[in-house]
Formats: structure tokens, sequence, C-alpha cells
């Protein structure tokens, strides 16, 4: 199995590379290294924000969660997927409309650029950073249970192949890259689903009686298996479907589409294509509760991330068996693809937010060549890919589960109030806009580091999600910050951000 | 620069105001056109996140507090809060669908217009 995986796997690298090849022939401008030179189409954008969204946890994480948890774990799949239609009704459009490749571009509109694009940077570092390493963490454990190599290895065959498909594919690269595995995952759930509901004679309700019937997860069918608390289902679930808005990394593909049609119809691309993957995964994590068995996906891993692989084993044909090692192999090797996407879309929007929102814009304050800045932004990837290889080597030992959570949470209470106030408020101001953004952070930092994610039994806050306490506290800093401040020129400014937002008049 | 007792657009003036920032937009900001295009955007977009921040808080107060009718079977062994859960998707992707149909025949065109109007004005 372990060969044919490596096989399979070689032939998945072997693609994205040629891909990062033709991308790297066309890219000459800052443009087509930021925003892929604005030639995606919708439905391109689409499947590439889909892929962007279909990381590790969401293929291999909620899956796990269902079958070892019960439906509770469902709450990921909806709220990943209904978080778009709040991406589409307030920033899909405004956010092109105002912006030319970073959210930084939007919020710095109306307010000092000197003072706002730093922290922005920050921010968006922090996010995709804390981000990055849970996912390339767990692509070394993958990559151990997987090919049988140790995981420092994988996690350095991940960082090396994301530094190269950044640094000489750019956004080109990294958006088809997404499409390549967007496809490739989508196919792989759709041959597992119908595999799985074979078994079940295609009916949910035999699915849901055989989990009736079987000993030890006869309640997975009902909620409150895993989410016990109201505030942490609320919390978890809010701060999922209004966090999403404020990704950077998200937000970052509405200017690789040519105008605000293409960035609208995209969205509605995303909820197709997130709705065809979402609705499979109660058949994934019901399937191998019943057929693989929870005791034996605990003693592969007790998280259950390895939930995915085994059920394509079992419904393959049995290990030992060519179709039982084949569907594993080619899921296992869809899995690691969709890891490496992941984190080189988020290692491009942190490189952007190094390059772009600081270098040119505050230190070199917009004076720099297109092949100057296309320079500085490569040399960025490599420097934050060497940076996450080496963190994440560091991190292996250490449980880094909340760093994701923690990300969110701050993409959540620091960027949301700040783009939402931004476009749609007259009366935000500088002042309001730093208070927000530093004071968000601290808040989201400190409420995630004091909870259970990162103290166990031992926490001060009792949410592991911290999103309903510190999303309204960004928003208050925010309100606050501004209606004790005056700045004129935020107000003025915020008219001509309002015409072009809504409008698109003056938009590149 | 008067016309038939009209002000009449002065290309570079209007690139001087563009450049920095005064008259242009805020001409267009105090326009009939701007106006109607807020009003029907937000006529749309209110209703439909409000409508689906009730859809999800009502999901999880059935989840958490009427444990009963979550957990009722309706269709063979399948409950009420899979068969409600599932739903969710078909009616988040028509609001979706419905809004982008929406946007695009009523307000798309105004912004044509409101775009035609101003870049005229500004020489381009």
């Amino acid at each position: 199995m372990e060969n044919l995986a490596i096989y399979m796997f070689l032939f998945l690298v072997t693609i994205t590379l040629i891909i990062t090849y033709i991308s790297a022939h066309y890219m000459k401008t800052a443009t087509d290294y930021y925003a892929a030179g604005r030639t995606i189409k919708g439905w391109q954008n689409g499947l590439a924000i889909t892929g962007e969204f279909l990381t590790s946890a969401a293929f291999l994480g909620i899956a796990g969660l269902i079958a070892l948890s019960g439906i509770d774990g469902q709450i990921f799949s909806l709220t990943w997927f209904a978080s778009y239609l709040v991406v589409l009704l307030l920033v899909a459009e405004a956010v092109r409309n105002s912006g030319k490749y970073t959210f930084a571009d939007v919020i710095s509109y109306r307010l000092n650029a000197q003072v706002i694009r730093p922290i922005a940077a920050v921010t968006t570092l922090i996010i995709c950073i804390t981000y990055l390493i849970p996912q390339m963490v767990a692509a070394g454990a993958l990559a151990k249970l997987l090919f049988g190599i140790p995981a420092s290895w994988g996690i350095l065959i991940v960082g090396t192949l994301m530094v190269i498909y950044i640094t000489f594919g750019g956004m080109t690269a990294a958006t088809w890259i997404q499409i390549v595995k967007a496809v490739l995952l989508l196919t792989g759930a759709y041959i597992l689903a119908f595999l799985v509901m074979a078994k079940f004679h295609f009916s949910p309700s035999e699915l849901f009686g055989a989990v009736l019937n079987t000993k030890g997860v006869e309640n997975n069918v009902n909620p409150g298996g895993w989410l016990k608390s109201p505030w942490e289902r609320y919390s978890l679930g809010f701060s999922m479907l209004f966090g999403t808005a404020a990704l950077p990394h998200v937000l970052m593909r509405f200017y690789t589409v040519p105008s605000k049609a293409h960035a609208q119809s995209s969205v509605v691309w995303v909820l197709t294509f997130m709705a065809m993957y979402h609705v499979l995964t109660f058949i994934f994590g019901f399937g191998a509760a019943v057929i693989v068995g929870t005791s034996v996906i605990k003693s592969l891993d007790p998280g259950g991330n390895m939930t995915v692989p085994l059920l394509a084993r079992a419904v393959g044909g049995g290990a030992g068996t060519f179709g039982g090692e084949f569907l594993m192999s080619f899921i296992c090797s869809v899995a690691f693809i969709t890891i490496i996407a992941a984190v080189s879309g988020l290692c491009i929007a942190a490189a952007s937010a190094f390059s772009y929102d600081f270098w040119f814009n505050v230190v070199k304050r917009g004076q720099q060549t297109q092949p100057e800045q296309v320079r500085t932004a490569k040399i960025s990837a490599v420097i934050i890919g060497t940076l996450a290889i080496l963190f994440s080597l560091s991190a292996q030992r250490l449980n880094v589960a909340y760093l994701a959570g923690l990300a969110f949470a701050i993409a959540a209470t620091v960027n949301l109030p700040t783009i939402i106030f931004s476009l749609y408020w007259k009366r935000l101001t500088n002042t309001g806009a730093v208070i927000g953004m530093i004071g968000g952070t601290i808040v989201a930092v400190t409420l995630v580091l004091t909870g259970p994610q990162f103290m166990g039994k031992q926490a001060l806050f009792p949410l592991a999600n911290p999103g309903i306490v510190s999303i309204p506290i960004g928003f208050l800093l925010t309100y606050l910050g501004s209606i004790f401040t005056s700045d004129t020129d935020a107000a003025h400014k915020y008219v001509e951000l309002s015409v072009r937002s809504q409008t698109g008049l003056g938009a590149e | 620069m008067e016309k038939n007792g009209k002000k009449q657009p002065n290309h570079g003036h209007w690139d001087k105001e563009f450049e920095t920032g005064k008259g242009y937009w805020d001409k267009a900001f105090a326009s009939n056109l701007y106006k109607e295009i807020v009003r029907k955007r937000f006529g749309v977009v209110i209703p439909l996140l409000v409508g689906f921040s009730v859809l999800f808080f009502v999901l999880f107060t059935v989840q958490q507090f009427f444990k009963g009718l979550a957990d009722a079977l309706v269709i063979g062994n399948i409950n009420f809060n899979f068969i409600f859960s599932m739903l969710i998707f078909p009616i988040v992707w028509l609001m979706g669908l419905l809004f982008l149909r929406y946007i695009r025949k009523n307000v798309y065109p105004l912004e044509d217009e409101i775009i035609k109007q101003f870049s005229r004005k500004r020489g381009e």
C-alpha cells in the first residue's frame, strides 16, 4: 500500500509542478503574481475557494468527529458551507470593487494607511501562520502513517512544495492547484459515498438504522454527543458563520476575477461545490462507525483523522485486496495534496501581507517597479515558507490543535469589525480601527490561551471557541474608539469608498 | 463654463476633483442613482441576513433545548434534526442564487448607469 500511495502522490505532485511551470511563464507583473492577472472565471474561482476551504479538517476531521462523537460534528459542514452566503451578501462585491490585492486595501482606503496596513499585515501573518502550522504538523503525521516516512520529512516535503508553487507560480499556480485538488477531492468523495451507500441499498434510513443498531455509537445520530453546552454550540456556530467573511486568504481570491459580477457568481459556485461535498460528510462518519468500527479508528489515531482512508479501504474490498488498497491510496494522496494546496493558499496570503501591505506600501511608499514588486513577493514567500517549516518542525510534539481555532478567532474578532465598519459606517475613525484591531487581537489570543483547548480542565475561560464573546468585543472596541474620537478625512473618504464599493465606479 | 444657464463638466476640473477626492465622489454619493442602488441592495441583504441568522439560531436551539423534537424519527430511522440540518443546504443555496439573480436584474443596470454617467464626467 505504501508504494501505491507514493506513486499516486508523485503522479499528483508532477501535475501540480507542471501547473506551476506553466503559470511561471505567464507571470510578469505584480497583478499576475498577487491576483493571477485577474483572469480567473467565476466558476474557476468558485472551485479554487472551495479547494481553499476543503482542508484536511474538512476532508479528514469532520468525518472522524461524526464517527467518534456523533452528528454534532456536522456543525462544521453546515456553517462552513453557509458562511459563504454572508460573504456573498456583505463583502464579495464590495471587496472586489474597492481593493487591489489584499483586504488591507479596503480598510486602509479611508484610514491612515501607514498605520493600518502594518497592523493588518501583522494580523494576516498571525492568522496565516497559525493556520499553516497545524496543517503542516498534520501533514507530517499523515506522511508517517501513509508512506512510513518520519513526520519531519512529511513537513519538509509539504513545506518545500508550497514554497516552489508560490515562488515560481504565484497566485495563478495556487489557484489552479486548488482547482485540481477540489475536482479530485469531490471525485474521490463521490466514489467513496457511492460505495458506502451501496452497502445500505442507497437508503439513508438504512444507514441510520445500522448506526442505531451498532453498540457504542447508537446515540451518534442524535445531537448533544459532542457539543454539551448551549454556549459552545452558539459560539462555534456563529463564529464559523460570520468569521469566514474576514479570512484574508479567502478575501484575496476576489481580486483574481475580472469583475464584480464574476466575484459574486464565484460565491454561488462556492455554495454549489461546498454543498456537493458537505452533504456527504454524514455518510463518511456514520459509514465508518458501522463498517470500520470506532475502536479500529481510534487505534490508528485517537482524533479520528484516519476515518476516511480506513473507510475507503473497507468499502474498496478490505485490507490486502487491490481495490481496498487502491482506493485508500487514492484517498490518502488526495488528502496529502489537499494539505499542500491549503498551505499554499495561506502562504501566498501571508507573503502578500508582508511584501505588498508592509514592504511596498509602508516601507517603499508605493515606489517600486513591477519586477521589483514581484521579486519582493517571491523573497517573502521563501522567508515565510521557511519560517512555517521551522515552526512546524519545532511544534511537532506540541498540541497545535488550538492554533486553527486561534486563527479563526483573530480573523472574526479583528478583521470582521474593521471590514464591516470600513464599508458601512461613516463614523469609523483611525483610532477606533487601531483600538479594535490591537484590542481584538489581545482579547482573541487571551480567550483562546485561557480556554479549554489550551489549558484543558484548568481552563479559566469556559468556551473552546470564544467567538460569541470576542466578536462583540471586537465590534464594541472599534465602535467606542470611533465615537470618542473624530477623523474628518476618514469620514469624507467614506463617501468615496461607499460609492466605489457599492457601484464599482473607479474599480480596477 | 456655462451653457444655457447650466454648469457643464470640465474634464480637467473633474480630474482635479477626482484626485483630491472632493466633488466628484460627493456628487455620485448624492445622486438618486446611488441612493436607489443602496436601497435596492439592502432591501434584500438585510432580510436575507436576518432570515439566515434566525434559521441557524432555530437549528441550534432545537438541537440544544428541544431534544425530544430533535431526536423524533420522521422518515424511517431519520430524525427531525437531520432533516432540518440537511434542508439548510438547499435553503441557503437558493438564498444565494436568488440574491445573485435579483442583483443582476435590479442592481447591475443601475451600477452600469452610474459608472457610465460619472466616468463621462471624469472624461474617461
